[in-house]
């Protein structure tokens, strides 16, 4: 069994981002807090990628696919 | 484990530093401008009663004032003070040069504009173009003051945030 | 019992997710994703003894192992495609979703080819 960090990990990292987001609307930085937004996308995509390539590998090894 | 939980103390410390550290600069710049305020006012009563020469009327302003600016003032008055026939805007810029780096940018080019008419024009003139900075200095107080506290604001949060993120994505 | 770890993490995983999706729905995307892969990935110790039974049964009873194969593939073509057609219909995608099914359709389809011929020369030979 894999870790269950990974979920409050990025669960942790949404809220941190959605926190920053209205500060920096409330600051008046929209562009900045839109930026904000997309590299938390970007984060969470790259743990994401990681463990999606884990799942294609074992579902190739367990139903013995070349 | 508790290295961990010390490394990630640290990030948070640090970023939270940082963006206090921002947050007061920014605080720093807004009580320049208020002793620019009153450098300006006590220059504009010296000058209005005449008691003392101008460069007096400097050092006095800027003693009142204190700070950054206090200082500039100071460094002013003794600069004309002692060579004589120099212009106010030459005192001004080698003074700028000495102990300009706190003063902020607004306050810079308020005074640039001020000293080009200091000691040039009649007496009536010069208190008029005071009066004028004043004016100036006073506006942008008002509309930076409530922005500024604002900025200062974002930047204490954007700190300890940043550092929290960093911290959830290296662990 | 791993029917606890799921069911509690299945929980825990959908308070987390309330609490983020009202947020910003663009990370709670990547974040059911994950959820879903965790339990695939509790269960699958499970699945692959599973289909070693399955393994010996076919091999025991004579059935050609290419045809075992195939029925293996198309499962696991069945389970990838329906995690990715859930997770884009999760992200409001309609159309993605639906093309990626028709996709392992159409590769399910491709992979029992054999098998189809198989049938039809079995009925061939049967009737003449």
């Amino acid at each position: 069994m894999l870790s269950v960090d990974l979920i409050f990990k990025i669960a942790g990292l949404a809220i941190i981002v959605s926190v920053l987001h209205s500060v920096l609307k409330q600051a008046g930085k929209e562009e900045y807090a839109w930026l904000v937004t997309l590299t938390g996308i970007v984060i969470v995509l790259t743990l994401v990628t990681g463990l999606v390539a884990d799942f294609f590998n074992s579902v190739r090894s367990t139903f013995q696919l070349p | 484990m508790f290295l961990k939980l010390a490394g990630a103390m640290f990030i948070v410390g640090t970023a939270a530093a940082a963006g206090a550290g921002a947050a007061r600069a920014l605080e720093e710049e807004i009580k320049e401008l208020r002793r620019l305020e009153i450098a300006l006012e006590a220059l504009s009563s010296e000058v209005s009663y005449m008691l003392r020469p101008l460069p007096a009327a400097m050092i006095a302003a800027g003693e009142r004032a204190g700070g950054a600016v206090g200082e500039l003032f100071c460094l002013m008055g003794n600069r004309s003070g002692i060579s004589g026939r120099r212009t106010p805007e030459d005192v001004f810029l080698s003074a700028m040069e000495e102990t300009g780096e706190a003063i902020p940018r607004f306050a810079r080019e308020t005074l640039g504009e001020l000293v080009k008419t200091l000691g040039t024009s009649g007496h009536k003139e010069q208190l008029r173009y005071i009066d004028m900075s004043i004016d100036r200095v006073r506006s942008f107080l008002r509309s930076a003051e409530g922005d500024y506290e604002k900025k200062a604001r974002m930047y204490r949060h954007l700190g300890v945030l940043t550092g929290l993120a960093a911290v959830i994505v290296l662990i | 019992m791993d029917i606890f770890q799921v069911v509690g993490l299945g929980i825990v995983a959908s308070v987390v997710l309330l609490l983020v999706r009202r947020e910003r729905p663009e990370l709670s995307l990547g974040l059911s994703l994950v959820v879903g892969l965790m339990l695939f990935f509790m269960i699958l110790p499970r699945l692959s003894a599973v289909i070693a039974v399955f393994g010996n049964l076919a091999a025991e009873s004579g059935i050609e192992p290419l045809y075992f194969g195939i029925v293996l593939k198309v499962l696991a073509i069945s389970y990838v495609a329906d995690m990715g057609a859930s997770i884009c219909r999760d992200a409001g995608e309609e159309m993605v979703a639906t093309r990626v099914e028709m996709a392992g359709k159409i590769l399910i389809l491709v992979s029992a080819l054999p098998i189809v011929q198989e049938v039809l020369n079995v009925i061939r030979s049967l009737m003449s």
